[in-house]
């Protein structure tokens, strides 16, 4: 008897726990019952990596905390806020303000560094707690600041890339976020046989560059010495494998901390070789010069005769020293870079065949490099051009345009005649695959026969130009000086100068092209005094890097 | 045959209560070991990262140059010889 009411206890006791299960798993099931012990969390991408083409890196990440406070676990509020201010270099006030007693989570500065997290985490103060982040880190410094751009913030609080690389190459960089979803008992342990569901985070495709790290730093460490030496306002170098246009190294200068990024003003963040549209002034000669013997109006040993300033209208064109040679060599043109033997050669294109080549070399569209920030120049319509204006152009005047879309031009004059499109992004690798960027060729612009031409005639031009420089000795270099003044208010400005220098080498089978140049020199505004020295202390470097070896 | 079939179901549900507390124990152990698996994946992950920055560091250019400047290795260190010296250099003179 005893034995069947024990088992109908039982029973019954079994019952209602079935009957209280049934009623709260099906007919009313709380909500709070599933987010009691399912905890969801975004798992973040790792940002990916830059290297240099020869795989050293130029932006890794590195460890970085968010420091956060609990204000309700808070036991002494005027000692944290003193030791936090002395040790994050905040002020007490602002510090104080933000922590709001009624919330349990307040987050206080991002980007906290291991060493300074074990300073803090080691007087234990009660409310203080960290959560971890990743942050940029660049071990080569701002050698390449232009270049890579940085790693801001969004509207929502994401990292994201601004400028360079970074900001074209964002999303690749970014990578997809992954989704964890694990039932975990009171003490944060997963339940076994609960759910447990992760999506992996896809981490960010790695970018091999084309720039080399050794070239880069010849090229900056020159040009600061020059901006220093000559006291220009500001200074950019490019470098680039002619027959690619795979860039070797961009710099400008001043540049800024990519670590401090926020504290310089947008203006540092503009990367001029890309951004800003200049006048080229000389450099741009051989470019019109080519286009006339490719359309064999003229030819290398062919005479003009300089006999003094020429008349387009109303407007007088003199040489850069008012002095005339009478007859002289279209090389000679080059050489003593005469103004009024471009106007002749001009005259001899043709003002339709001028506008064609402007537009044969790229002038008026972007170049689409793979950099944030390029600024594509404005090439107006044919009907809009003044005689002057076809007159002015042949000697880079008139015309606007960015650094990079000159040396693109200017390499096709010494690659053979291929008009290549500039690139910074060698490969882009991830976990499942490799793309790897291959050169591309716009157009053929002039005929090999040109090129050779062109290069002999800018080898020349070196050689026997007005300035003498200290050019490395057994190499045959060809370059072109160019200054232009900077228009101000409908006039130049002829104490402002933009000087600049564009060089390949070696001559016959150019390695390199470097563009130098220089904003605003005081010591001298020629190009011939400032950009010039500049470039052939890097062209030395490089030939000792690239182990060229003398031809002459 | 009645006693018999009694202290089955008692050994039966004996056998389901070792069972189940055995089950219970090991989904706890594993909870356990995931959450260890998962910290020391984290903490070997952040050493990892720790060691990239350090290494990508020292093969930098800004460490060598760094090293450079500390060990002289400048071109103010070039040695001067006093071999063929013209004039007798006389101290305090």
């Amino acid at each position: 008897m005893k034995t069947k009411l024990l088992f109908t206890g039982f029973l019954v006791l079994y019952l209602l726990i079935i009957i209280k299960l049934f009623y709260l798993q099906i007919i009313s099931p709380l909500k709070i019952n599933q987010d009691l012990y399912l905890k969801s969390q975004k798992l973040n991408p790792e940002r990916g990596k830059i290297f240099d083409r020869n795989l050293t890196p130029l932006a890794l990440n590195q460890n970085s905390y968010l420091l956060y406070l609990e204000p309700k676990k808070i036991n002494d509020k005027l000692k944290l806020t003193r030791f936090l201010s002395e040790k994050l270099d905040m002020e007490e006030a602002s510090l104080e303000a933000k922590i709001d007693e009624s919330k349990d989570w307040i987050s206080i500065v991002s980007g906290i560094d291991e060493d300074k997290k074990k300073e803090i985490e080691g007087l234990k103060i009660s409310g203080i707690g960290f959560e971890s982040q990743m942050k940029r880190f660049y071990p080569e410094a701002s050698l390449s600041a232009h270049l890579l751009g940085f790693v801001g913030k969004d509207k929502t609080g994401e990292g994201t890339g601004y400028f360079g690389v970074e900001g074209f190459y964002n999303q690749d960089l970014n990578g997809l976020p992954g989704l964890l979803e694990s039932e975990r008992d009171l003490a944060g342990r997963p339940i076994f046989i609960g759910v447990q569901n992760k999506v992996d985070p896809e981490n960010g495709r790695d970018l091999v560059l084309t720039i080399d790290k050794t070239v880069q730093e010849i090229a900056k460490k020159r040009l600061s010495e020059g901006i220093e030496k000559y006291q220009a306002k500001q200074g950019c170098v490019i470098i680039a494998d002619p027959g690619t246009m795979a860039i070797l190294s961009l710099v400008c200068l001043p540049d800024y901390d990519l670590d401090k990024y926020f504290q310089f003003s947008e203006d540092f963040f503009r990367n001029s070789t890309v951004s800003d549209v200049y006048e080229p002034g000389s450099i741009f000669k051989p470019l019109i010069m080519a286009a006339a013997i490719e359309e064999k109006k003229i030819k290398p040993q062919d005479t003009y005769n300089e006999t003094g300033p020429i008349t387009v209208g109303e407007y007088k064109i003199k040489t850069w020293n008012d002095k005339y040679e009478g007859k002289i060599s279209m090389t000679r043109i080059l050489e003593k870079s005469s103004n009024v033997g471009m106007v002749y050669i001009g005259e001899k294109l043709g003002k339709d065949k001028i506008y064609q080549y402007l537009e044969k070399y790229g002038f008026g569209e972007s170049t689409d490099i793979d950099l944030q920030g390029e600024n594509s120049s404005y090439l107006k319509p044919k009907a809009n051009w003044y005689s002057i204006d076809f007159s002015t152009v042949t000697f880079g005047q008139g015309i606007a345009l960015t650094p990079i879309q000159m040396i693109r031009a200017f390499a096709a004059l010494v690659n053979g005649g291929n008009l290549m499109k500039p690139y910074v992004v060698d490969k882009i690798l991830s976990a499942k695959e490799e793309i790897i960027i291959k050169p591309k060729m716009e157009r053929k612009v002039i005929s090999d026969l040109t090129s050779q031409i062109i290069r002999k005639m800018l080898t020349s031009t070196v050689e026997n130009a007005e300035a003498k420089w200290d050019r490395p000795q057994g190499y045959k270099i060809g370059g072109k000086t160019g200054t232009a003044q900077v228009p101000i208010q409908g006039h130049y400005d002829p104490s402002k100068t933009i000087a600049s220098f564009i060089g390949f080498a070696p001559a016959d089978k150019p390695k390199f092209i470097t563009l130098v140049m220089l904003k605003e020199p005081k010591t001298s505004p020629w190009g011939s005094e400032t950009a010039a020295p500049i470039f052939f202390e890097i062209a030395k470097d490089l030939i000792v890097y690239y182990s060229i070896t003398p031809n002459q | 045959m009645r006693n018999f079939i009694k202290s089955s179901i008692g050994f039966v549900m004996l056998g389901l209560l070792v069972a189940n507390i055995f089950l219970f124990y090991s989904s706890i152990k594993l909870g356990t070991d995931i959450s260890t698996f998962e910290t020391k994946t984290q903490k070997i992950h952040h050493e990892n990262v720790n060691l990239e920055k350090e290494l990508s560091y020292l093969s930098s250019l800004q460490y060598a140059q760094k090293l450079a400047k500390q060990l002289v290795f400048t071109k103010k260190s070039s040695p001067s010889y006093l071999e063929k010296l013209i004039y007798a250099f006389v101290p305090n003179q």
